[in-house]
Formats: structure tokens, sequence, C-alpha cells
């Protein structure tokens, strides 16, 4: 069985970024202490998984390059911060390379990522020329079996004017998930996420988003069903490095089941953020006498010119609404039915919208 | 036997006595405007009709088509034709208008034993409804009333009543926040409802709908009980001298 | 935007002063010795003594919290004197007419309202309100004791109370903060130096706002007030806290403990205007402000409300919080927090609700200006049996200038299902426009400014009590006078 200490550092993580994992990992993470997943858990199943060493694009544009770490002649920064996210040291670690996908024109048909449900994916580099738009989608297959980790890192870097969007399903979960979203956005580039999930057992999703660049922009819409015996961890941090940038993050989680939710989201005006406006809502819906969910929308502002707001609701189906339904001759479990997929959609978007609507409402019929 | 019979009833919202010792009788065929002050009880009358959680019978008797309606859920009383139009219509964001029309419209079908209707039948007639409202179709993809303006909320509400087919129509303040084009397409809708076979109970607290539908009855309600009925030329009464002349 | 107008400028602290009474102090340091001789000072009885050298063990093993949004140099807690007494007052006046005239005068500088300032002085025409002002560790004055005691409302030093009514301190001491609650309420615990406290029976409506002066006055003195108030079953009562500081340069640590206990269908109204010396416009000085203050409805259907306005204090660390134990039992918080220059504030609520249709309601306002940091950090969390229990938060935050911070830290941690819990919070400025608009009107821009701040204020204003209103309003145009350039 391998063991943290025994991880061997790829050249382009480093011996001493892998220290920097393995600290951060073995000491006291501040944000780690509220209501979130140990991460030994992780860890430990991060070491012990399988490596997938499969081309992470199932079909490659020809507007497109696919290159591996271990050959290029200089690895490429990933850019993503070991201290907060010890865990994508770990994952490239265990996955010995990465891979690099250079966009330098726009593709004619979206990039479809490869989404293994199981086992550790070598992180991806997605690097987006200036003024290229993409579209990337990536669908979750159905886990050949129940148990394990599915891990996998992304990383999207969009050049000035760039454009991308990046549609996310997980509508099969029986497996653990960890997923870290890291993106990087320079000038007026802009980003359309959508990511709907149904989470069986466990799944924690980071999402970074550093709008670097001036007028870059984010949108980003997210359901999540949590059905029962879920436990889904969701942590966002939104940066506004720059002048102008604007993000707005939707997400709707409800809890079905014995359950847990939680939800984190940062949003984080920097000094000279001038004219940041951000806006960041996620709701929740507790349908079981024992889901629990935590939510903690935070707000750090360290300049005056800005436009910030969040919000964030955890409740149960509104009365007014129900009775609403109910004048109309529905009867009460449809109109409880109607109302929570109604709240599941108001969460979606993208391509994957109707194949996640249809999974909700499926989970609403069988139960 | 009469479509609507409200007997000394007496009503609490909230452990607060609302509605106290009214009575009221709705023929089929027959338009009735309740009309008064703010706070005189036509909202509260609307929704203990519709059976809305919070507002309470404590005495007297409601009885629709023969059948009593108290203790009634509030689908059962849909179900029983009984249709009331929101003073404020409520949003639901991802809820498509047709999802929530379709199934209003088959749980009205099951409880008359009948099977649903075709989706691709039903949708026309939802379509062409929507179009003589001068709602343009492409709402009915949208969210229940999301986003909606006031008059768009309103004419949806009339939308619903014509396609669920109820025998009796409570219109709670439809009038309220409507243009004068708007109003007019509302009235429209309304009059096209009524028919031989059916009743409506038009609560207003102005005169300008009735311009439009002429009530059969014109009832003033203040404090919770009728203190005065008559034709329509009572609505016109209480348009020039307003309602302070009823306390006198 | 550069070109604002907007430029904080540090209004002198007119409070700054330092009263000369010549006092009797402990060498610094802390040890059981000590806490045995504070104790004996005050002639406690031995079960008084035994809980404070229970909570010093608990200190002992505890470490500082270091989760809050705000930064400085760690504090030697063997450097701070643990006790300090007025010397004229030693040997415990008799009357009003033996109160130090340089204390009266003192409240005179403050600018205490006059009618309050005679109620001190013991002026026949008394007002309606009663204050027990605590002029560094010992109360000095108590004044309407009798109006107070016809009514059936004890209201005194909590030192006396645990000589005068040793079974409700004993009942109900340390019953909302435990003794081990956090690092600064464990070390109040062991050394607390005085504070009220106020027993309201039952069915008592108090028949004026309690108020009491808080002083910081000795230097290096570390101040531990510990305030005890019960409402009995149907009780009412209104409290009103606030406080000033004589300007010094060495950081002074102030941890009290405020514990409100509300029984059946009683109501306990927390008033706070703090004022303490913020340090001076390079960030040198000021008050160190770690308080813990929670409030517990233990009866069905008690309301608790906290209301601050937090302008002083160079560091403000405090959570007026509400434990909602009682069935349909209300917790409320509205709070005005506002800092410059250097000061940093992370202050918000807890309300925890364990009771069923137990509702809570969260109003905060921050004003951040100069180069200060002001958080909110706010915690609402329910119980499986808290059945259709609601909360209300909104949480608003206002820069003056670019380089201080506003953040917002809300914690929302459900395990009811049936409850609603909402929370909004938004982050705007003094626009330019709005500036503009009024200079257009003939308003100069510092006016502008006050005006705009404190109708932004406006929501929690209105939930003090008016004396407390008035005053506030004041104290927040004085903190920006001059921050317009």
């Amino acid at each position: 069985m391998a063991a943290l200490s025994s991880l061997e550092a790829p050249p382009w993580l480093g011996a001493e970024g892998l220290t920097r994992c393995r600290r951060a990992l073995g000491g006291k993470l501040v944000r780690e202490t509220w209501k979130y997943s140990p991460l030994p858990k992780v860890t430990d199943a991060l070491i012990q998984t399988d490596v997938h060493q499969d081309p992470p694009v199932e079909a490659l544009p020809p507007e497109a390059a696919l290159h591996r770490f271990d050959e290029l002649d200089a690895p490429p920064q990933f850019g993503i911060d070991l201290n907060r996210y010890p865990l994508a040291g770990i994952a490239a670690a265990r996955a010995g390379t990465g891979w690099l996908i250079k966009v330098e024109r726009t593709p004619s048909h979206p990039l479809r990522l490869a989404a293994p449900s199981l086992g550790v994916s070598a992180p991806v580099l997605l690097q987006v020329a200036p003024g290229c738009r993409v579209d990337i989608e990536q669908e979750a297959a159905e886990a050949a079996s129940e148990g394990g980790l599915g891990a996998q890192v992304l990383v999207l870097s969009l050049g000035p004017d760039s454009e991308a969007t990046c549609a996310t399903a997980e509508l099969a979960s029986s497996v653990d998930r960890w997923s870290l979203l890291q993106v990087h956005l320079q000038r007026n580039a802009a980003l359309t996420l959508n990511h709907q999930c149904t989470v069986g057992n466990f799944q924690r999703q980071d999402l970074n988003v550093a709008l670097a660049g001036e007028g870059a922009r984010l949108s980003s819409v997210g359901a999540a069903l949590i059905q029962e015996g879920g436990r889904l961890d969701q942590q966002v941090v939104i940066e506004h490095a720059s002048r102008g940038t604007v993000s707005r993050i939707k997400q709707h989680n409800l809890a079905a089941g014995r359950s847990r939710c939680t939800f984190n989201g940062r949003i984080h005006i920097h000094p000279g953020a001038a004219g940041a406006d951000a806006d960041l809502s996620n709701r929740n819906l507790a349908l079981d006498s024992s889901a629990e969910v935590n939510t903690k929308p935070e707000l750090e502002i360290y300049n005056d010119d800005v436009r910030c707001a969040h919000g964030a609701t955890v409740g149960q189906l509104d009365a007014e609404v129900l009775f609403y339904l109910l004048s109309r001759g529905l009867g009460p479990q449809q109109a409880q039915r109607l109302l929570s997929l109604g709240f599941l959609r108001d969460g979606l978007a993208g391509p994957f919208a109707e194949r996640a609507a249809t999974a909700f409402a499926a989970h609403f019929m069988s139960a | 036997m009469s479509l609507l019979e409200v007997h000394d009833l007496h009503a609490s919202v909230n452990g607060e006595p609302i509605l106290r010792n009214l009575s009221l009788r709705v023929e089929t065929g027959e338009i009735h405007a309740i009309m008064g002050p703010n706070g005189s009880g036509k909202s509260t009358l609307a929704n203990v009709l519709a059976g809305r959680p919070g507002y309470e019978v404590t005495a007297g008797q409601v009885s629709f088509n023969g059948a009593g309606l108290t203790g009634l859920e509030p689908e059962a009383r849909a179900q029983a034709g009984l249709f009331l139009a929101f003073q404020y219509p409520v949003e639901i964001p991802g809820l498509s208008n047709m999802e929530f029309l379709k199934a209003a419209w088959d749980s009205h079908r099951a409880a008359q034993g009948a099977q649903p209707e075709s989706a691709v039948s039903f949708m026309k007639r939802a379509r062409a409804l929507a179009k003589s409202l001068e709602l343009n179709p492409e709402f009915l993809k949208r969210g229940v009333n999301e986003g909606f303006s006031g008059g768009e909320k309103k004419r949806n509400e009339i939308l619903q009543l014509l396609l669920l087919e109820p025998k009796l129509a409570v219109l709670d303040e439809t009038d309220s926040g409507l243009d004068i084009d708007a109003l007019q397409t509302v009235a429209a809708g309304i009059n096209r409802f009524c028919s031989a076979d059916t009743g409506v109970l038009l609560i207003t607290h102005y005169q300008r709908l009735l311009n439009h539908i002429v009530p059969d009855r014109v009832h003033v309600l203040s404090e919770g009980r009728i203190v005065a009925s008559g034709d329509r030329h009572l609505a016109e009464k209480l348009e020039a001298e307003g309602y302070a002349w009823l306390s006198d | 935007m550069s070109e604002s107008p907007i430029d904080i400028v540090g209004q002198e602290y007119r409070a700054g002063f330092v009263t000369d009474v010549a006092s009797d102090t402990l060498p610094p340091g802390l040890s059981e010795a000590v806490v045995r001789h504070i104790s004996a000072k005050k002639r406690e009885p031995a079960w008084m003594a035994d809980w404070r050298l229970a909570a010093y063990g608990k200190w002992c093993a505890m470490r500082p919290p270091d989760w809050a949004h705000v930064r400085f140099p760690p504090i030697d807690f063997q450097a701070i004197s643990y006790y300090s007494a007025p010397k004229s007052l030693a040997d415990a006046p008799a009357s009003l007419d033996e109160v130090d005239p340089e204390l009266l005068r003192t409240y005179e500088k403050l600018g205490i309202p006059l009618h309050e300032r005679e109620a001190l002085a013991g002026v026949v025409k008394a007002p309606d309100v009663a204050v027990d002002a605590v002029f560094d560790s010992v109360s000095i004055a108590t004044t309407f004791k009798d109006k107070l005691a016809d009514a059936g409302v004890i209201f005194c030093p909590i030192s006396e109370a645990v000589h005068s009514h040793p079974e409700l301190v004993q009942k109900y001491l340390g019953s909302v903060v435990p003794q081990q609650d956090n690092f600064y309420a464990a070390l109040n615990s062991a050394v607390f130096s005085d504070g009220s406290f106020v027993y309201v029976p039952k069915g008592v409506r108090c028949p004026m706002e309690l108020s009491t002066y808080f002083r910081i006055n000795e230097r290096n003195t570390g101040q531990f007030e510990r305030t005890l108030i019960i409402a009995d079953a149907g009780a009412y009562v209104s409290y009103l806290e606030g406080c000033t500081a004589p300007m010094r340069d060495e950081n002074q640590l102030h941890a009290a403990v405020v514990e409100l206990v509300a029984l059946d269908n009683a109501e306990i109204k927390y008033s706070t205007v703090q004022n303490w010396y913020p340090g001076d416009a390079e960030g040198k000085g000021g008050i160190y402000n770690f308080v813990t203050k929670r409030g517990a409805c233990i009866g069905a259907r008690s309301k608790i409300s906290w209301t601050q306005v937090e302008t002083g204090s160079a560091i403000t660390w405090k959570y007026p919080s509400v434990v909602l134990r009682g069935a349909d039992s209300v917790g409320e918080f509205h709070s005005v927090a506002l800092t410059n220059n250097y000061q940093q504030a992370d202050t918000g609520t807890k309300m925890i609700h364990l009771g069923p249709g137990t509702r809570s309601t969260i109003i905060s306002k921050g004003i951040s200006a100069g180069k200060s940091q002001n958080s909110y950090r706010g915690l609402v969390r329910t119980s499986p049996a808290a059945k259709g229990a609601r909360n209300y938060t909104q949480c608003d935050s206002l820069l003056l200038g670019d380089a201080c911070g506003a953040h917002t830290f809300p914690y929302i941690e459900n395990k009811s299902p049936t409850a609603t819990i909402e929370h909004e919070a938004t982050t705007s400025k003094v626009s330019d426009d709005q500036l503009f608009l009024c200079q257009q009107r003939g308003i100069d821009p510092e006016k502008a400014i006050s005006m705009i701040v404190n109708g932004f204020c406006k929501d929690v204003f209105r939930k003090l009590p008016m004396e407390f209103a008035v005053e506030a309003g004041k104290l927040l145009e004085v903190s920006l006078e001059g921050a317009v350039g």
C-alpha cells in the first residue's frame, strides 16, 4: 500500500511542492475546520486508488494540441496554490504526469473531456489562446462499481478576450469524488460554468476562480441533488484581482434523505479591483427531517468602489407557493415534487440541463 | 341549489376575527361584485373560500354546488370547480408555466375520473388562449410568473381561469395594477368565462373594472359584513361618493 | 475611485484625558494567589473564591482564540494588573455626597447628559434613568435604589449581590457563559472586578431604563466587568451601557462578560454605545475589547434583544448572542460598527435555535473608513428540535475610502428541516454622485457623509432607547468629522 511519505514528485511539481502539500495536510488548516469533510479520508483514498494514464480528451479537435507534461521541454506552470489545495499536489504526484491542452483557434465543436468515475486522473491544464472561444463538456460516466474515489484536477487558463463555457454533469454518482477546478482569466476573458450533480456518496468540489485581468467575467450556475446518505462539500473562492471584474454565482442545493450539504462561497475583492461587481446566491432546500444544511457565504473586501452582494437561504417549500399550486387542484405530494424539481431546475443551464432535469425528475418519481 | 351559499360566516386570520356574520348567495349565471374599503375583509373572504391555511372559519356555513366547503383541502375545492385568481400571483422559478398548467388540468380531470388530455392538444389550447390574452406563447416555457410584469401575472391568472374551466371564479383585486389596455384584455377574458353555468365573485376596490363587466349584484363589505347590496348603480354611487356615507 | 473627495481624517478623541485619582492597584501578574487576593479584597464567601479558582484552573489550560480577522501582537497576560480600586473609595462611600467630586467632573467632561449627571449627583428631581457607574473596578454610585426597591427590582454591583443575593448569583452566574466558554470568559471568571447585577421579579416591568457608564482609567489595568441580568417570568427590563476611556499609549485589555437570563414571557433589551479610545491616527494605543455577551431565552415566549453602536476600541472581538431554548422565544441583534484609522472590529452575533418556533433577526451595519478592517461574523444554528425556527439576517457594509476592508462571515448551520433561514449582505460606498447632489443642494460634504451614514444606520438607531439614539447619531457624526478633504 502506498503512503504519503513514499510519493515521488514529478519534476514539474518539484520535491519542494510536494513537501508543501505534505506539510499543509499535516498541519492545521484553518479553512478546513468548519463543517468540511476531513482531508485525511480523501488523502488516503487518493494515495490508494488507481491512476488513469489515458488521454483526457475523447476526441481532440484539430484546433487544439495535446501534450504530456513529461514530453515537454519546459513543464508549464500549474498555478495552483498548494497550501490551499494540497490534494492537488498529491493527485499530481500520484498521476506522475499531467496533460496540457492548447486551444490555439476556436474549435467548431465542443471539447469533450474524459471523466472517469473512478481513480486518479492526471491533472489537465487547458490553455485558451487570446480571442478564442471554446466550449468544454465533461460528463462523468456511470461508475462500474460502488465505492472508491474519483479525483480530478482541471486548470483553465483563459487568455485575453477569450471565452469559454465549461459544463459538467455527474448524474450517476455512486462513488466518492473530489475535484478541483481552478480558473485564471486574463483581460476581458469570460467564463460560463454550469455544474449539475446528484450526490449519493461523498463529493467534495473545490472551485477557485481568479479574475486576474481587467474586465474578466464569471457566470456560474449549479444545482445539486443530495440523495440518501449523500454528503456534499462545495468550496468556492472567487478572487476579484483587477478593475471592472464581474462574478455571478448561483448554486441551488437540495438535501433529500439523510444527507449533509455544505456550501462555502467566498468572494475576495483585492485592493485595486475598483469597479468590481460580485453577486453570489446559495439557496438550499431540506426535504428530510434528518438532512443537514450548512452554508457560509463570505465577503472579503479591500476596496470601496465595489458592488457586492450575497445571499443564502435554507428552508423548505414556501407555504404561499404551495397554496398557489393546491388552489389549482394539485395534490400536496405532487405540488411538493414539482416545486422541488422547479427549485433544482432554477439552477440548471447549459448543454446538460435537460439531462440533469430528467435525472432529478427520476429521483422524485422513485422517491 | 345555489352555486355558492355563504351563511352567517365568521372567520379569523391568525386568531384575529375579520369576517363577522357574512351571508351571500351566488347563482349560476350571476356576476357579483364585492366592494369595500381597504381592510374590510374582501380578500379574507376570497381566501376563506379557497381554503388558504391560516384562514379559519369560526362559525357559519359555506356550501358550493350543494356540498359543504369547510374542512376541504384547497386542492379539493379547486377540483370541485372553485377558482381563485390571486391578488398577488406567486413566482415559481424553475417550474415552467406549461408544466404547471398541465399538472393542474390533469388533476381536475382525474378528479372527474377522466384520462389526462394529450399534451399536444392541451398545448394547442394553452397557446391559443395565451394568444387571445395577448400573452406571448413563449411565456408558457418560462417559470410560473417568473419575471412577469404585474399585467402579465394577472393575465396568466385569467388564462388559468379559462383553461381549468371552473364553475365559480373568485377574482381577488384582479384589476389592481393594470393599465387600461390590460384591464380591457382581462375584462374580456372574464366576460368570456361568464355563462349560464358559471358564476363570478368579483372583488374590487374600484368601480373601473365594472365599466367592462356588468355585475348583477353589488355588495359593500365593511368591517367583515355586508352592509349594503344593490344593482350596478350602487357601484356608481360608491365611485361618486366614496364609502363614507355608509357609516353615517 | 482615487478622485473621491472622501479622505478620512481621525477626529481627536474628545474623551481623552486622565482623571487624577489615587489608586489601590495590585502589581502586574496573574496567579492563584492573585485570584485569592482579589476575592479576599472583596471579602467574598468561600463559594465565590472557589468558583474563581476553578475558572483560573481552566484558563491556565486555554489559549487565546486566533480565528478572528484581527491582528495584534501577543498579549503578555503576566504584565497586566488584575485589580485596581480608586483609593478614595476603598473605604466605600456611605452616600453619594461622598463621591469623589473629580469623578463627577469626569462625567461632565465626557458629555454625559445633564439629567444623568444629576442622577449621579443625587439631585432630588430625579430623572428616570438609574446609573450604576463603574469607575475602573469598583462601583461608585448607585441611584434610584428606593424606586427600584419599591418595584422589587434588584439593581446593585455584582460584588454586593454576592453577599445580598447569593442564591441568585450562585444559580445564574456562569449559567449562560460557562467559565470554559472561551479564553477571555475564563479569564474574566477568575478575576472579574465588578459590574452590575439586575434581578426583575415575576411580572414586574422595570419602572425605568437601567444605565451603567463604564470607564477605563488605570494605566495597564485590565478591566473585567461582570454583568448578570435576570428577568423572571413576565418581567421586562431595558438596560443601557455606554463607555468612554481616556487617551493613553499602551493598549488596554478589556474582557467583560455579560449574561442575560429571560424566563417565561420575559423580555430584556440590552443597548450599548461603545466609544472607547480607538488608538490615534497612526494606530497607536487604544483599547482591546474582547467581550463575551450572551443571553439565554430559557422561558417560553421570552425575548432578548441586543442593540449596539460600536465606534471605539482598537480591536473589538464581540458577539452578543442569544440561546433560544424556550419555545417561541425571540432573539434580536441590531448593530452599527464603525471603524476608522487602524481600528479592527470582528463583531457579530450567534443565534442558537434550540426550541420550537424560535425566531431571530440580525441587522448589522458596518462602516469602514481609513485603514480599518471591519468584519461581521455571525452564526445561525438550528437544532433538530427547533421546529419551524426562523432567522432573517441582513448585513450591510459601507466603505469610505479605498484603504479599508469590509468583510462578512456568516455561518449557517441547519439541522432543522422545517427551519427557514435567510441571509442577505450588500456592500456599498458613498458615491460621488450622492455627494455631488448634496453639495449642489448646498450641503457641505462632511455633513452629507454624516447624513448618508446616519441614514444607513437608521434601522438600528430606531431600536435604541431615545436618549441613546440621539447620542449614537452624535457619536457617528463626531467619528466622521473631518472625513472629507
